[in-house]
């Protein structure tokens, strides 16, 4: 049982690990599109730098990489690590803020 | 190209039946119905690493393209669907590093779920304010949208059809229309620029036949009428 045990780990080691270095590539690569990722609308239709969408980039790749960190640490045998409510009501408020100024942006340039 | 992946899916179970085969043979020592057990685990395992693999390599080679993973309908990145995809990433492998390390499912804290329920939203109310955005189409419609029945056999009157812009900001012209019948056989179309035309119907068509008038302009969903005899 315990060979099954290790085929099962190393198969999703292959697959998951090999699905992100995939994706990560054509991220770096370009063969995932990341260009205009920081820009939004303006009232007058062009688009330019989003500040609401340079925060939530920062928050997202900080709660992330903090959370990845507290896995590896982790201390406990049967659950995942939790999560501070304080961060997740800041990051829920960071994606609020995203929101808030994408639906801003739409009634601005629609009574303009 | 099909054939390839076929022959890929077909290698794959040929690879796992063998593996099956090899674990549950008599000259592998246990009990035979852990053997069993055993055989079926590791014909599974191997299914489904010879599929995974065969997907991902079909996205190495972009025969499964996801250039536009994170692609809006504008043409740029979407930051929605760029925290999503971090996310989901972050707790599968998260996830997958707690199994790995403890070998149970371990237990989901409710922030997680928080987590993952926030950042799903926020691509779903995302894309709610994107399609809300979008312009809705301009079109055509002809005045009036239906006429008759017409009584055929003696001479009919001539009726004229305009149009009217739909959607369009107050203002603006009449673009150049292109009139026609689908039945050119049944009457006769004149166009009255800019925005009409008139109809003359046939006398001799018999009972029943419809004839659709159709009005289009470059940018504009067509617009169309409906003449019954």
């Amino acid at each position: 049982m315990s060979g099954l045990v290790t085929l099962a780990r190393w198969e999703m080691i292959i697959l998951l690990g090999g699905l992100a270095a995939i994706v990560f590539f054509k991220l770096l690569t370009g063969g995932i599109k990341l260009s205009g990722l920081l820009s939004g609308d303006r009232q007058d239709g062009s688009s330019g730098f989003s500040p609401g969408r340079a925060q939530l980039l920062v928050f997202t790749v900080l709660v992330a990489l903090n959370y990845l960190i507290e896995v590896i640490h982790n201390p406990s045998p049967t659950s995942l690590p939790g999560m501070s409510p304080t961060i997740v009501g800041a990051l829920g408020g960071s994606q609020a803020l995203y929101l808030g100024g994408k639906a801003w942006s739409l009634l601005r340039r629609n009574q303009g | 190209m099909n054939s390839k992946v076929n022959g890929m899916y077909l290698s794959a179970v040929v690879v796992a039946v063998i593996g099956a085969i090899i674990v549950a043979s008599p000259w592998v020592p246990g009990d035979p119905a852990a053997k069993l057990k055993l055989a079926v685990g590791y014909a599974l395992l191997i299914l489904v690493f010879m599929f995974g693999l065969a997907i991902l390599i079909a996205i190495v080679q972009d025969k499964i393209n996801i250039s536009g993973l994170l692609e809006e309908m504008d043409g740029g990145a979407s930051m929605s669907r760029f925290q999503l995809l971090i996310f989901t990433f972050v707790i599968a492998l998260s996830l997958f590093l707690v199994v790995v390390a403890k070998n149970d499912f371990p237990i989901i804290p409710p922030e997680i779920l928080t987590l993952l329920g926030i950042s799903a939203s926020t691509y779903a109310v995302s894309k709610g304010i994107q399609m809300s955005s979008q312009s809705p189409a301009l079109g055509l419609t002809l005045t009036p949208t239906t006429l008759g029945p017409l009584a055929g056999g003696a001479a009919l009157p001539a009726t004229a059809f305009s149009v009217t812009l739909v959607n369009a900001p107050a203002g603006t012209p009449t673009p150049a229309l292109t009139w026609s019948l689908d039945a050119p056989a049944h009457g006769t179309l004149t166009p009255q620029p800019p925005n009409a035309a008139v109809y003359t119907p046939d006398a001799a068509a018999p009972a029943g036949t419809k004839v659709t008038i159709r009005v289009q302009a470059a940018g504009f969903l067509d617009g169309t009428a409906v003449v019954t005899y």
